[in-house]
């Protein structure tokens, strides 16, 4: 339970608050690549501010800002003949990184890009993809960080044949075994959790301790600010950032990035335009529908009854709190390790940036940014005795397998 | 501080923890909870920028509130304290140091927190714990005497050595913990000038002789020290010697 006052300070991200200033302190995603086939400018709604992003004369990417429409939506695509650009509103640095434009929307010059996996890989290592979820970034990217939530909102009641799972989280099985994730994440609901604070932010271990002294090893990240870097199958990881459009809206930025063949993109693409509207990327299972829910299907197959795909289970638990979580009315528990941390690593850079001291802020300052590899991320079955080591060695070999630089020493 | 003579340096069972305590109950009973968990008699606890509460009149055994009032809410912005354990399980806060805010800018007046004091929501902690022993400390409570080598010691003015049922080893001893946190970051955010006092509770009129010293080396070399006693617990950056 926090009051209402420390909620705002955590939550809303309009120019000139706390946890806008520290977001305003790192690139965020804005556009998908994708986006920009369409005529230019395209809309660009980040942090609260209405930006529009076109190219300039000499071929570069602009971001700047435009005319808000009378009775404009928060998530809107205007026409670019509808966009006027406002001659003395704000111009921003722009990025283009593997699929996505990313924007800075600081003081100061922007930082460095950290040498994580998906900015390094090769393009065509690397699908990148967004979605619409109607609540707080914060809501949005602390059920990414909750170890424990898998094994109930993810939970299948049945096992799939690991060869249709391509694209889809949660459906491979673990590294060099024949254990679908799913069964792990059933059979084994109480993992015991650690979070060690790093360079680039938290590094996340589960350890869902099996018969036979073995033990299930799931390594995620939280990437500060607002990203998470978990794994998604034995080839792919998932770089998601929970992007800001206003206090109440965010969208999700992934970046599929493969340590073996070059991504799918048509498939990938294919598998997630069936579930989302064009141009907003809005689910198409929502609020308005009950996510889809069939009883009969929560009955036999999934836990939320909400199909096969688990970002819907996230989007509905997420939207389900409210557009602002409540937290005068929250009670996290001792399990909810990995999110009491990351709270005390965005207090910590709120206060760092009302006294002045972005150098205090991860991978601001002083820090070398780009010597900043990995994260490790991935699932493992081990010898409880040797769980660490097992973990640690099969990223090396993933990554000495890798056909683009994915080293690490 | 001065000189400190090294026969008074007594090497003590202790190491680095870090945990995640439960909010919600009163802190003395949180910190309980984290004593028996680590199983220490006593340890140098730090929490930083951690949501609390104070509701008044709301009992210790009574349910934990649905609901928070603001009124009652504030955040502490870090708090150090000693932590140790009492004969019945409870744990009583013997001293700390800490800067805080409340939501009602009218308690921000009050220049101590009260000992009714509740975690809003759970909070990562961090320090040193103590093993329990049969070394009586004015600020520790009773600790265990290390019996082969420690990179925690105590410096005890006045100490009684015939308090102790071993030898007392050397302090140039080489390091044995394990150092799982960075010891210059567990100490990033002291700075005792610009806090307040908080929980002087105990012995209001210590006399210098009465200080303790917490020092804890890593390759025989002192890389942290602490004055603590039964009404402090916070640093000290620069001292006129240390011991060789």
């Amino acid at each position: 339970m926090i009051s209402q006052e420390l909620n705002d300070r955590i939550t809303r991200i309009g120019s000139g608050t706390p946890a806008g200033t520290v977001l305003r302190h790192y690139w965020q995603p804005a556009a998908l690549v994708e986006e920009l086939h369409a005529s230019l400018p395209i809309a660009v709604n980040l942090l609260g501010e209405r930006l529009a992003l076109s190219r300039n004369q000499l071929g570069h990417w602009v971001l700047t800002g435009r005319k808000t429409q009378i009775d404009e939506p928060v998530v809107c695509y205007p026409d670019a003949d509808q966009i006027q650009i406002l001659e003395d509103g704000p111009t921003y640095p722009v990025a283009e990184n593997n699929g996505i434009i990313f924007a800075y929307l600081g003081d100061g010059e922007p930082p460095d890009f950290p040498n994580f996996d998906c900015f390094r890989a090769d393009e065509s290592h690397v699908f990148a993809f967004k979605g619409l979820w109607e609540c707080n970034w914060l809501q949005a990217l602390e059920i990414g960080i909750d170890p424990a939530h898998a094994s109930f909102l993810h939970r299948f009641l049945s096992d799939e044949d690991a060869e249709g799972s391509y694209g889809k989280q949660f459906r491979d099985t673990v590294v060099q075994t024949d254990i679908p994730i799913t069964h792990v994440l059933r059979e084994y609901p109480c993992p015991e959790i650690d979070v060690e604070e790093t360079d680039y932010g938290l590094k996340i271990t589960a350890l869902r301790h099996m018969d036979n002294g073995r033990t299930h090893v799931r390594i995620t990240n939280q990437i500060f600010p607002e990203a998470i870097c978990i794994p998604m199958s034995q080839e792919m990881t998932i770089t998601q950032w929970h992007v800001p459009i206003d206090d109440e809206n965010c969208y999700w930025y992934a970046m599929f990035t493969s340590f073996g063949e070059p991504v799918n993109k048509e498939v990938m693409r294919t598998q997630r335009l069936k579930e989302h509207e064009l141009p907003t990327y809005a689910p198409k299972k929502n609020r308005l529908n009950h996510y889809g829910f069939d009883p009969s299907e929560q009955k036999t197959q999934t836990y939320t009854g909400m199909g096969m795909d688990i970002n819907v289970h996230d989007q509905w638990a997420v939207e389900g709190m409210g557009t602002i979580q409540d937290r005068t009315r929250e009670h996290l528990g001792r399990s909810d390790k990995a999110i009491i941390r990351y709270r005390r690593m965005l207090r910590k850079a709120l206060k760092a940036v009302e006294m002045g001291d972005r150098a205090a802020l991860p991978m601001q300052g002083n820090a070398h940014v780009k010597t900043i590899v990995g994260p490790l991320s991935n699932d493992t079955i081990a010898l409880t005795d040797d769980w660490f080591g097992v973990s640690y060695r099969a990223d090396l070999k993933r990554r000495a397998a890798c056909s683009w630089d994915a080293s690490i020493l | 501080m001065g000189c400190f003579d090294p026969v008074n340096i007594v090497p003590i069972e202790a190491r680095l923890f870090e945990d995640c305590v439960d909010g919600y109950f009163p802190l003395s009973v949180t910190l309980a909870h984290l004593l028996q968990r680590q199983c220490f008699g006593s340890a140098l606890i730090a929490i930083r920028v951690a949501p609390m509460m104070d509701i008044p009149n709301l009992e210790s055994g009574a349910p934990v509130p649905l609901h928070i009032n603001p009124l009652y809410s504030g955040q502490i912005d870090w708090l150090v304290a000693i932590a140790r354990m009492q004969p019945l399980g409870s744990c009583s806060i013997v001293s700390g140091w800490a800067q805080w805010h409340w939501n009602d800018r009218a308690r921000d007046k009050v220049s101590r927190l009260p000992h009714s004091l509740r975690l809003a929501e759970p909070a990562y902690v961090h320090g040193i714990g103590f093993v329990q022993g049969h070394l009586r400390t004015r600020s520790l409570g009773r600790v265990k005497l290390a019996e082969t080598s420690s990179c925690v010691a105590l410096h005890m003015p006045n100490i009684d050595l015939s308090d102790f049922s071993t030898d007392v080893p050397q302090f140039d001893t080489v390091e044995s913990l394990c150092w799982s946190l960075n010891p210059t970051y567990f100490l990033e955010w002291f700075d005792h000038s610009v806090v307040g006092s908080w929980g002087c509770r105990y012995s209001l009129n210590l006399g210098n002789g009465s200080e303790e010293l917490l020092l804890v080396e890593k390759r025989c070399e002192v890389i942290w020290r602490a004055l603590i006693s039964d009404t402090r617990a916070y640093t000290k950056r620069s001292f006129d010697a240390v011991p060789a």
